[in-house]
Protein backbone atom coordinates (compact mmCIF):
# COMPACT_ATOMS: atom_id res chain seq x y z
CA UNK A 1 0.00 0.00 0.00
CA UNK A 2 1.46 3.32 -1.01
CA UNK A 3 0.04 5.55 1.72
CA UNK A 4 1.16 7.84 4.52
CA UNK A 5 -0.28 8.69 7.90
CA UNK A 6 0.91 11.02 10.61
CA UNK A 7 -0.24 13.05 13.60
CA UNK A 8 -1.34 16.62 13.14
CA UNK A 9 -1.81 19.50 15.55
CA UNK A 10 -3.57 22.82 15.30
CA UNK A 11 -1.64 26.06 15.16
CA UNK A 12 -2.52 28.17 18.17
CA UNK A 13 -1.38 31.55 19.35
CA UNK A 14 0.97 30.14 22.00
CA UNK A 15 2.83 28.06 19.40
CA UNK A 16 3.16 31.09 17.12
CA UNK A 17 4.20 33.45 19.90
CA UNK A 18 6.90 31.07 21.08
CA UNK A 19 8.29 30.88 17.56
CA UNK A 20 8.07 34.59 16.83
CA UNK A 21 9.39 36.01 20.11
CA UNK A 22 13.11 35.72 19.20
CA UNK A 23 12.36 37.55 15.94
CA UNK A 24 10.80 40.49 17.79
CA UNK A 25 14.00 40.72 19.80
CA UNK A 26 16.17 40.92 16.66
CA UNK A 27 13.98 43.30 14.65
CA UNK A 28 15.79 46.44 15.73
CA UNK A 29 19.04 44.99 14.39
CA UNK A 30 17.43 44.08 11.05
CA UNK A 31 16.06 47.60 10.65
CA UNK A 32 19.56 49.07 10.54
CA UNK A 33 19.85 47.70 6.99
CA UNK A 34 16.28 48.07 5.69
CA UNK A 35 13.21 50.10 6.69
CA UNK A 36 10.55 47.48 6.10
CA UNK A 37 10.86 43.94 7.40
CA UNK A 38 8.29 41.22 6.78
CA UNK A 39 8.21 38.06 8.84
CA UNK A 40 7.27 34.82 7.13
CA UNK A 41 6.39 31.93 9.43
CA UNK A 42 6.26 28.79 7.33
CA UNK A 43 5.65 25.12 7.70
CA UNK A 44 5.94 22.33 5.16
CA UNK A 45 2.82 20.17 5.29
CA UNK A 46 4.38 17.62 2.97
CA UNK A 47 6.65 16.53 5.86
CA UNK A 48 5.50 14.84 9.04
CA UNK A 49 7.12 17.55 11.17
CA UNK A 50 5.01 20.19 9.42
CA UNK A 51 1.60 18.54 9.55
CA UNK A 52 -0.13 21.52 11.12
CA UNK A 53 -3.74 22.57 10.84
CA UNK A 54 -5.05 26.12 10.71
CA UNK A 55 -8.23 27.23 12.48
CA UNK A 56 -10.74 29.47 10.78
CA UNK A 57 -10.22 32.30 11.58
CA UNK A 58 -6.47 31.79 12.01
CA UNK A 59 -4.80 33.02 15.21
CA UNK A 60 -3.31 36.50 15.05
CA UNK A 61 -0.07 37.87 16.44
CA UNK A 62 1.13 41.39 17.19
CA UNK A 63 3.24 43.10 14.55
CA UNK A 64 5.49 44.88 17.08
CA UNK A 65 7.42 46.73 14.39
CA UNK A 66 7.24 44.18 11.56
CA UNK A 67 5.65 45.55 8.41
CA UNK A 68 3.59 42.39 7.98
CA UNK A 69 3.57 38.87 9.37
CA UNK A 70 2.44 35.99 7.18
CA UNK A 71 1.85 32.34 7.85
CA UNK A 72 2.54 29.99 4.94
CA UNK A 73 1.60 26.33 5.12
CA UNK A 74 3.40 24.96 2.09
CA UNK A 75 2.01 24.30 -0.43
CA UNK A 76 -1.64 25.13 0.16
CA UNK A 77 -2.27 28.12 2.38
CA UNK A 78 -0.84 31.57 2.96
CA UNK A 79 -2.51 34.11 5.28
CA UNK A 80 -1.61 37.39 6.91
CA UNK A 81 -1.66 36.98 10.69
CA UNK A 82 0.00 40.17 11.95
CA UNK A 83 -2.26 42.80 13.56
CA UNK B 1 24.80 28.60 -0.64
CA UNK B 2 24.12 26.59 2.51
CA UNK B 3 21.32 24.05 2.79
CA UNK B 4 19.19 26.20 5.10
CA UNK B 5 19.34 29.23 2.80
CA UNK B 6 18.53 27.08 -0.20
CA UNK B 7 15.46 25.69 1.57
CA UNK B 8 14.34 29.13 2.71
CA UNK B 9 14.66 30.47 -0.83
CA UNK B 10 12.44 27.63 -2.04
CA UNK B 11 9.70 28.39 0.48
CA UNK B 12 9.93 32.15 -0.01
CA UNK B 13 9.62 31.89 -3.79
CA UNK B 14 6.68 29.51 -3.41
CA UNK B 15 5.08 31.93 -0.98
CA UNK B 16 5.43 34.77 -3.51
CA UNK B 17 3.79 32.62 -6.12
CA UNK B 18 0.99 31.53 -3.77
CA UNK B 19 0.23 35.14 -2.82
CA UNK B 20 0.57 36.40 -6.39
CA UNK B 21 3.23 38.90 -5.30
CA UNK B 22 5.45 40.64 -7.81
CA UNK B 23 8.68 39.99 -5.97
CA UNK B 24 12.19 38.72 -6.46
CA UNK B 25 15.08 38.09 -4.11
CA UNK B 26 17.86 40.65 -4.57
CA UNK B 27 20.36 39.08 -2.21
CA UNK B 28 20.81 36.99 0.92
CA UNK B 29 21.22 38.75 4.23
CA UNK B 30 24.19 37.99 6.42
CA UNK B 31 23.48 35.71 9.35
CA UNK B 32 24.24 38.19 12.10
CA UNK B 33 22.40 41.51 11.84
CA UNK B 34 20.40 41.41 8.60
CA UNK B 35 17.10 39.76 7.70
CA UNK B 36 17.36 36.48 5.78
CA UNK B 37 16.70 38.06 2.37
CA UNK B 38 16.53 41.44 0.71
CA UNK B 39 13.61 41.43 -1.68
CA UNK B 40 12.37 43.74 -4.37
CA UNK B 41 8.63 43.84 -3.71
CA UNK B 42 6.63 45.89 -6.20
CA UNK B 43 9.70 48.06 -6.74
CA UNK B 44 10.40 48.55 -3.01
CA UNK B 45 13.29 47.14 -1.02
CA UNK B 46 11.97 44.95 1.80
CA UNK B 47 13.67 42.60 4.24
CA UNK B 48 12.21 39.14 4.69
CA UNK B 49 12.88 37.15 7.83
CA UNK B 50 11.83 33.50 7.78
CA UNK B 51 11.16 31.08 10.58
CA UNK B 52 9.97 27.50 10.30
CA UNK B 53 7.18 26.15 12.46
CA UNK B 54 7.12 22.53 13.59
CA UNK B 55 4.38 20.64 15.34
CA UNK B 56 6.61 19.59 18.21
CA UNK B 57 9.46 21.65 19.59
CA UNK B 58 11.61 20.63 22.51
CA UNK B 59 14.53 22.49 24.01
CA UNK B 60 16.76 20.99 21.33
CA UNK B 61 14.46 21.74 18.39
CA UNK B 62 12.04 19.45 16.59
CA UNK B 63 12.81 15.76 17.00
CA UNK B 64 10.65 15.00 13.95
CA UNK B 65 12.66 17.42 11.85
CA UNK B 66 15.98 15.94 12.96
CA UNK B 67 14.76 12.49 12.02
CA UNK B 68 13.57 13.73 8.61
CA UNK B 69 16.91 15.43 7.96
CA UNK B 70 18.73 12.23 8.83
CA UNK B 71 16.54 10.24 6.44
CA UNK B 72 16.94 12.87 3.73
CA UNK B 73 20.73 12.70 4.02
CA UNK B 74 20.65 8.91 4.03
CA UNK B 75 18.60 8.81 0.81
CA UNK B 76 20.88 11.39 -0.83
CA UNK B 77 23.94 9.29 -0.01
CA UNK B 78 22.16 6.16 -1.19
CA UNK B 79 21.23 7.88 -4.47
CA UNK B 80 24.87 8.92 -4.97
CA UNK B 81 26.03 5.34 -4.37
CA UNK B 82 23.34 3.93 -6.67
CA UNK B 83 23.93 6.27 -9.61
CA UNK B 84 27.68 5.68 -9.37
CA UNK B 85 27.00 2.17 -10.67
CA UNK B 86 23.59 2.28 -12.33
CA UNK B 87 22.12 3.75 -15.50
CA UNK B 88 18.52 2.87 -14.55
CA UNK B 89 16.45 5.63 -12.90
CA UNK B 90 14.47 4.49 -9.88
CA UNK B 91 12.31 6.15 -7.28
CA UNK B 92 12.96 5.17 -3.67
CA UNK B 93 10.75 5.67 -0.65
CA UNK B 94 11.98 5.15 2.85
CA UNK B 95 9.41 3.66 5.22
CA UNK B 96 10.01 3.49 8.95
CA UNK B 97 13.04 4.67 10.85
CA UNK B 98 16.69 4.01 10.17
CA UNK B 99 18.70 2.70 13.08
CA UNK B 100 22.09 4.07 12.11
CA UNK B 101 24.27 1.38 13.68
CA UNK B 102 22.19 -1.38 12.09
CA UNK B 103 22.23 -0.03 8.55
CA UNK B 104 23.67 -2.11 5.76
CA UNK B 105 26.64 -0.67 3.95
CA UNK B 106 25.29 1.81 1.39
CA UNK B 107 27.40 0.45 -1.46
CA UNK B 108 26.10 -3.08 -0.85
CA UNK B 109 22.55 -1.83 -0.76
CA UNK B 110 23.06 0.19 -3.96
CA UNK B 111 24.51 -2.91 -5.67
CA UNK B 112 21.50 -5.04 -4.66
CA UNK B 113 19.14 -2.33 -5.85
CA UNK B 114 20.92 -2.14 -9.18
CA UNK B 115 20.75 -5.93 -9.62
CA UNK B 116 17.01 -5.87 -8.99
CA UNK B 117 16.49 -2.84 -11.22
CA UNK B 118 18.33 -4.67 -14.03
CA UNK B 119 16.15 -7.74 -13.55
CA UNK B 120 13.05 -5.57 -13.71
CA UNK B 121 14.37 -3.77 -16.77
CA UNK B 122 15.18 -7.02 -18.56
CA UNK B 123 11.79 -8.49 -17.64
CA UNK B 124 13.41 -11.25 -15.64
CA UNK B 125 11.24 -10.77 -12.61
CA UNK B 126 7.51 -10.36 -12.47
CA UNK B 127 5.92 -7.29 -11.01
CA UNK B 128 2.84 -7.77 -8.89
CA UNK B 129 -0.28 -5.98 -10.14
CA UNK B 130 0.46 -2.65 -11.82
CA UNK B 131 2.88 -1.38 -9.22
CA UNK B 132 6.53 -2.04 -9.96
CA UNK B 133 7.74 -2.41 -6.44
CA UNK B 134 10.58 -4.54 -5.22
CA UNK B 135 11.25 -4.74 -1.55
CA UNK B 136 14.74 -4.82 -0.11
CA UNK B 137 14.98 -5.99 3.46
CA UNK B 138 18.08 -5.12 5.38
CA UNK B 139 19.20 -4.85 9.00
CA UNK B 140 16.40 -2.87 10.56
CA UNK B 141 15.09 -0.98 7.55
CA UNK B 142 13.26 -1.58 4.34
CA UNK B 143 13.58 0.22 1.05
CA UNK B 144 10.85 0.07 -1.55
CA UNK B 145 12.04 1.01 -5.00
CA UNK B 146 9.90 1.72 -7.99
CA UNK B 147 11.18 1.80 -11.57
CA UNK B 148 10.03 4.99 -13.23
CA UNK B 149 8.28 4.55 -16.56
CA UNK B 150 10.38 6.51 -19.04
CA UNK B 151 7.62 6.44 -21.66
CA UNK B 152 9.42 4.05 -23.99
CA UNK B 153 7.87 0.85 -22.84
Amino acid sequence: MNGHIGWTCTINQALLQAKIKPKYDRLERYKRSVDRVILLVYSDRTWNSGMLLLDNPPPSVELRGFDKIYLYLHPETAVEIGV
Amino acid sequence: MNHKKKNERFYLNNFFEKMGLLAHIDRDGNDSDEPDFFVNLDGNKVGFELTQLFKSISGNGSADKKCEMYHHKFLSRLADAYYEISYLPIEVQLLGTIVSNQSEDLNNLARRMFETAKQLDEGKIRILKSISVKQFISFGFQVHSQVIDDGHG
